[in-house]
């Protein structure tokens, strides 16, 4: 049994507002009196983390998935309950644990605007205290993957949107953490940063074993590097489980689709949902464990020629959409 | 001590990198280096303007007017040059701009003061230290090792005073989230109260300023103690002495108040 790296239990924040209504007399009111809302943006949050895991942990814009990475990197304290990375609490221990922490927030540089990145390097040395050697050989291999050396002089405000966040990135394993928080690092990048990223995240993670907890909204980054996703809504975890888990309970179904040669035809199947698409195609709609695509197959093209045949495996943007619309329905 | 020493470190690498940060932008710094005496010479001339239609303010004398004055304008360069976040606070929460520093293993008030170290605020003091050094011969200020003494001890009050009273109306964002206008009251307060000799103003207005809001200290009080002008109030001690205490207790007030507000910090959305 590994010993957990993130501990949260029953992780709350509330943000108070004050509800505006409009017109002048609406802002006399306001004035006078203020009708406070109390929004629960995280709501009793528990969950474990191991040493090693990559947790996606995704949600809809507003579900509290950043304001619970907020919370466990001491940036907000929890209004209730607690979290603790490596045993240690961030509301009063929060400079101890922000050292073995890397933060990179995808709409927010962590890097100093005027400065050259690599000044923005050795500054982050001196403030993490990594000694000259540990921090040469490790800007040296998060150079190998991100290749940062190509515009390490370059002002991080003259970067493009990619280097700066391969800056971001390298800038938050320098002084080689063992908890990598990611809010959202992929966001408004081209496919070939995208891919750079992941491999990036993928490489550190199997090397020194990064724990890394990821939020994002682009499944794909999910679906390349997360073995675990917890998926928040409203505050409310609805959902923890190994990936895999996730998309078999949730879309227990394969689709078929097959083209046929004639144009006139009658197929059924008893174990079969099928759905005519147009011009000869058809949609078969099976369960994984009644029976398997070869069986089902080769039943049908004993009765019809089968000109092309396409196997449609579960999406994960489905299994998300369906998760979001039922949490969205349990909550109404 | 090794925290002490860590710190200073620190300070001295980001005082260098600020230095050179400042010199990316040289055609900013030209334009600082223009503007920035403009404003206070005609400062002067205002004064001047007062001074010789309305003859003597409470008893001080156009001369003894213009040591006041530069006094005020090196510890406001200095405060510029230290303190200049703190005008900023607004921006820097309802940005979320403080997430960044919130993350880094350093204390919070020493990354907020240190990684703006704000060195265009130099061209501030240069006109100071002309009007001052004007002020020090007209006024035949005597450079005595105590007055010198006193004047550092004044200086260093001051320049705290003015960086704690500016750390506690930056840190009212944290519950107020903007403090704008604040800053711009406190602009005003700032220049009229150490431009002009404080005794001519109402007792009350004295009061409020010695007392609550001790902007007095920044010049007015140092400045009648080392020039034997009319203080207004009789106050007991040395004045250049209290203005050093006032300061560093003020500076304390505004590192506690800020540190508090920091509970209070609610970052932005994502």
């Amino acid at each position: 049994m590994q010993s957990a790296v993130i501990l949260a239990n029953n992780l709350s924040k509330e943000f108070i507002t004050t509800k505006k209504s409009s017109g002048l007399r609406g802002a006399v009111k306001n004035l006078f009196k203020p009708e406070k809302t109390v929004k629960r943006a995280v709501d009793h949050v528990s969950f474990e983390i191991t040493k090693g895991e990559i947790v996606g942990y995704i949600g809809p814009n507003g579900a509290g998935k950043s304001t619970t990475i907020k919370m466990m990197c001491g940036i907000l304290n929890p209004t209730g309950g607690n979290v603790l990375i490596n045993g240690m609490s961030p509301v009063n221990q929060r400079q101890k644990i922000v050292m073995d922490l890397g933060v990179v927030f995808g709409q927010r540089s962590q890097l100093y605007w005027d400065l050259p990145l690599g000044e923005s390097f050795e500054l982050l040395r001196r403030i993490y205290l990594v000694d000259r050697a540990k921090y040469e050989a490790n800007l040296a291999e998060l150079d190998r993957i991100l290749n940062v050396h190509e515009f390490i002089d370059t002002p991080v405000r003259q970067l493009s949107l990619g280097q700066r966040m391969r800056g971001d990135l390298a800038a938050a394993m320098l002084h080689s953490p063992s908890v990598l928080f990611l809010d959202e690092p992929t966001i408004g990048l081209d496919v070939d940063v995208k891919y750079a990223i992941r491999k990036f995240i993928k490489e550190i993670n199997e090397k020194y074993q990064t724990t890394v907890i990821l939020t994002t909204h682009d499944l794909d980054d999910i679906q390349a590097l997360c073995k675990r996703i917890i998926i928040i809504n409203d505050g409310i975890i609805v959902s923890d489980s190994p990936l895999e888990e996730l998309i078999e309970q949730e879309l227990g179904h394969r689709l078929l689709i097959v083209e046929l040669s004639a144009g006139d035809f009658h197929v059924t199947h008893p174990k079969a949902e099928i759905t005519p698409l147009g011009s000869n195609r058809l949609q078969l709609k099976f369960r994984k464990d009644e029976i398997s695509a070869a069986a089902l197959i080769s039943d049908i093209s004993a009765q019809y020629q089968i000109r092309d045949l396409q196997i449609k495996e579960a999406d994960i943007n489905d299994v998300i959409r369906q998760i979001y619309a039922r949490s969205k329905a349990a909550c109404l | 001590m090794k925290t002490l020493s860590r710190y200073g470190l620190m300070a001295m690498t980001l005082l260098k990198i600020n230095i050179q940060r400042g010199l990316e932008y040289p055609a900013h710094l030209i334009g600082w280096l223009i503007s920035n005496p403009l404003q206070f010479i005609f400062g002067l001339i205002t004064i001047k303007v007062v001074i010789s239609n309305f003859q003597a303010l409470g008893g001080w004398s156009f001369e003894q007017t213009v040591f006041l004055y530069g006094l005020g304008i090196i510890s406001h360069g200095l405060s510029v040059v230290l303190f200049i976040q703190t005008w900023y606070m607004g921006f820097l929460i309802t940005e979320g701009e403080l997430d960044r520093m919130l993350v880094r293993p350093l204390n919070v008030f020493f990354q907020f003061c240190f990684f703006d170290f704000n060195f265009i605020g130099l061209t501030d003091m240069l006109p100071g230290i002309i009007i001052f050094t004007y002020g020090c011969m007209a006024a035949s200020f005597q450079f005595t090792l105590a007055n010198t003494l006193n004047l550092l001890l004044a200086l260093v009050g001051a320049t705290a005073l003015r960086g704690g009273l500016y750390t506690i109306i930056g840190a009212l964002s944290f519950w107020i989230q903007r403090s704008r206008q604040l800053i711009g009251v406190q602009w005003k307060l700032f220049d009229y109260s150490a431009k002009y000799p404080m005794n001519i103003y109402p007792p009350i207005v004295q009061g409020i300023f010695t007392f609550l809001l001790p902007i007095g200290f920044i010049c007015f009080y140092p400045a009648s103690q080392l020039l034997y002008a009319n203080a207004g109030f009789a106050l007991p001690g040395n004045l250049c002495l209290w203005t050093f205490a006032v300061g560093i207790g003020f500076y304390m007030l505004g590192m506690m108040v800020f540190k508090i507000g920091l509970r209070w910090y609610e970052s932005c959305g994502s």
